[in-house]
């Protein structure tokens, strides 16, 4: 009888009631002694990623491959890091194209040895997704409205509410938090899409900063020192006195970024705007003459993956020729296989996208084709002629 | 156009794209309704849950969490002896503060506690040590999935939604 009536209490939406699984009451992790260790792939500040085959399967030939993720257990007296958890949990509940899958989580023998197990991306994406998109993963986003998907929305309505201080890599972060304000925007977000942009151009961080100091340095060499013109309050917040401001330098983002475009480079001084409140935002970003007037255009990714599935079937087999560079980044001589590597960067992650930024990543990976040093590469990557216009009110192709 | 003009008498408000997202994953990550008569062999009696909780709204107060962490450490409790028999009463009560302090790694922004900070708080019954094992095993129950809906950020929503989409209607209609 009490069950039925609890049945009745649960079954208001869906009409069933959940059971947990009986098959699996114990074992919801796995051990990471199921995964045969087939190399170590990058490291960072993240932790160590390995590549392995899931052994549970019959045959090697079927066997799936996995990059495993060692997560970082620095400091064990709190247990597992804040970060880490939220980055499990938010990744987790991301099905996506765009974003990297977490298939499962498996454990070791101790407490700190935890892996997560995600989609094996090829090597090429693997140091280059690391050192340009991964750093910016989502839980070092801000889950604000523009990430209503991921389920943390509720949390961070208006008003702004202080937020985690020392979020984002150093690299990315943004003047005002490290200034100290706590109740950031997802204007910061911006600014580490500035960062990112440049980096891509530039093929090499925009701001590598070692601390917080240097990277103040760092960011007022590259744009001159803030002043209360053009950053209104910056002297309120809390750690403005601990820096000290050099004198007058003017911008030195043109210079920095000389091989990019014209609207290229206005978009990144949009993007890298002291002032949080005058920093461009999501949609006047995405409206930037950057997309329009410069080829190529931002594509649909179904344009683009049918293109980049016919350039990856002549790649030249077992060809690795790559050197690493002092930031990691992997080097190529040969460019035809470098633009195999952006393809199988674009494939996996320009496709689709969250609600609010498809375009623009899209338009930013499609653009990235202005770093092919010859013709001949672009167009076996992007295509010789330039893609349908994207049309962004009405979200297809014209 | 006739069902345009019926629909903001009908309609007390245009729910927002978040309250239409808590909806549709409101039934992902439940209990099970019977962990107490098939998992947990009837010891989980209403006094003691009652007490569980009461005593990890008072844990949550010391610290001066959010009501949001608390009921989702509620629901990882719940989860958790929905798959796990816990045999002690004093599990009962670990289990209750790991929950809780996973709750508040992943929802507080600014005020995650330090471990040694849970333990002391909670007058030393458990070790840092018990609690981080605790952690772990939680958190492997949980299959590291920690989004959970509750009824108060619903609620909350609803009254957003309802406070935004129409703010004069809405008012007129709460005055009546």
């Amino acid at each position: 009888m009490a069950k039925r009536e609890l049945q009745e209490l649960t079954s208001v939406s869906l009409a069933r009631t959940p059971m947990p699984d009986p098959t699996n009451f114990l074992g919801s992790c796995v051990s990471v002694s199921v995964f045969e260790k087939l190399g170590r792939v990058g490291e960072g500040t993240y932790g160590v990623v390995y590549k392995a085959r899931d052994t549970r399967s019959a045959s090697t030939a079927t066997s799936r491959i996995v990059a495993l993720k060692r997560i970082r257990m620095e400091n064990e007296a709190d247990g597992l890091p804040v970060s880490s958890l939220r980055e499990i949990a938010l990744l987790k509940s991301i099905s996506h194209e765009n974003v990297v899958r977490v298939q499962e989580v498996c454990v070791g023998s101790s407490l700190d040895q935890i892996f997560m197990v995600m989609e094996y991306c090829e090597i090429d994406l693997a140091s280059l997704m690391d050192n340009v998109i991964a750093k910016l993963r989502p839980n070092k986003f801000l889950p604000t409205e523009t990430k209503s998907d991921f389920g943390l929305a509720r949390k961070f309505s208006e008003p702004p509410r202080p937020m985690t201080p020392k979020v984002v890599t150093l690299w990315y972060r943004s003047p005002e938090i490290l200034l100290g304000e706590k109740s950031y925007t997802v204007a910061a977000d911006m600014w580490s899409v500035g960062c990112i942009l440049g980096e891509l151009i530039k093929n090499s961080p925009l701001l590598p900063g070692k601390i917080e100091k240097n990277q103040f340095e760092l960011i007022s060499n590259l744009l001159g020192p803030p002043n209360t013109k053009i950053w209104p309050g910056f002297t309120s917040l809390p750690l403005s006195s601990l820096f000290k401001f050099e004198s007058q330098h003017f911008s030195q983002v043109r210079s920095v970024l000389s091989n990019a475009s014209a609207q290229a480079v206005e978009l990144v001084l949009d993007l890298l705007v002291y002032d949080p409140a005058r920093r461009i935002d999501v949609g006047r970003a995405l409206r930037h003459p950057y997309f329009r007037k410069e080829g190529p255009n931002p594509c649909l990714p179904s344009a683009l993956r049918m293109r980049l599935d016919e350039s990856s079937m002549s790649r030249p087999s077992g060809y690795d020729g790559s050197t690493k560079d002092e930031f990691g980044y992997r080097r190529r001589n040969d460019e035809l296989y470098r633009g195999n590597a952006v393809a199988s960067v674009l494939k996996r992650r320009l496709d689709g996208g969250d609600p609010d930024e498809p375009e623009r990543r899209k338009s930013n990976y499609t653009r990235s084709s202005a770093r092919f040093r010859d013709r001949e590469t672009e167009e076996l990557v992007l295509g010789a002629r330039p893609f349908q216009q994207f049309d962004f009110n009405n979200g297809r192709n014209k | 156009e006739q069902q345009q003009q019926q629909r903001p008498s009908s309609a007390c408000f245009v729910p927002s794209k978040r309250l239409i997202n808590l909806i549709s994953r409101q039934h992902l990550n439940l209990p099970s309704p019977f962990y107490n008569s098939e998992v947990q062999l009837e010891k989980m009696t209403p006094d003691l849950r009652k007490n569980i909780i009461a005593y990890a709204i008072r844990l949550a107060n010391d610290f001066e969490f959010d009501d949001e962490t608390i009921h989702l450490a509620v629901n990882y409790m719940d989860r958790y002896l929905s798959s796990i028999r816990v045999c002690r009463i004093s599990q009962f009560y670990l289990v209750s503060t790991a929950c809780l302090y996973i709750a508040s790694k992943f929802s507080e922004e600014i005020k995650e506690p330090c471990l040694s900070d849970v333990c002391v708080l909670s007058l030393y019954k458990h070790s840092q040590k018990e609690i981080k094992t605790m952690e772990a095993k939680v958190l492997k129950a949980l299959r590291w999935e920690m989004m959970g809906v509750s009824p108060q950020a619903l609620l909350n929503e609803i009254l957003i939604s309802a406070a935004t989409s129409n703010p004069n209607e809405f008012a007129s209609s709460s005055l009546h």
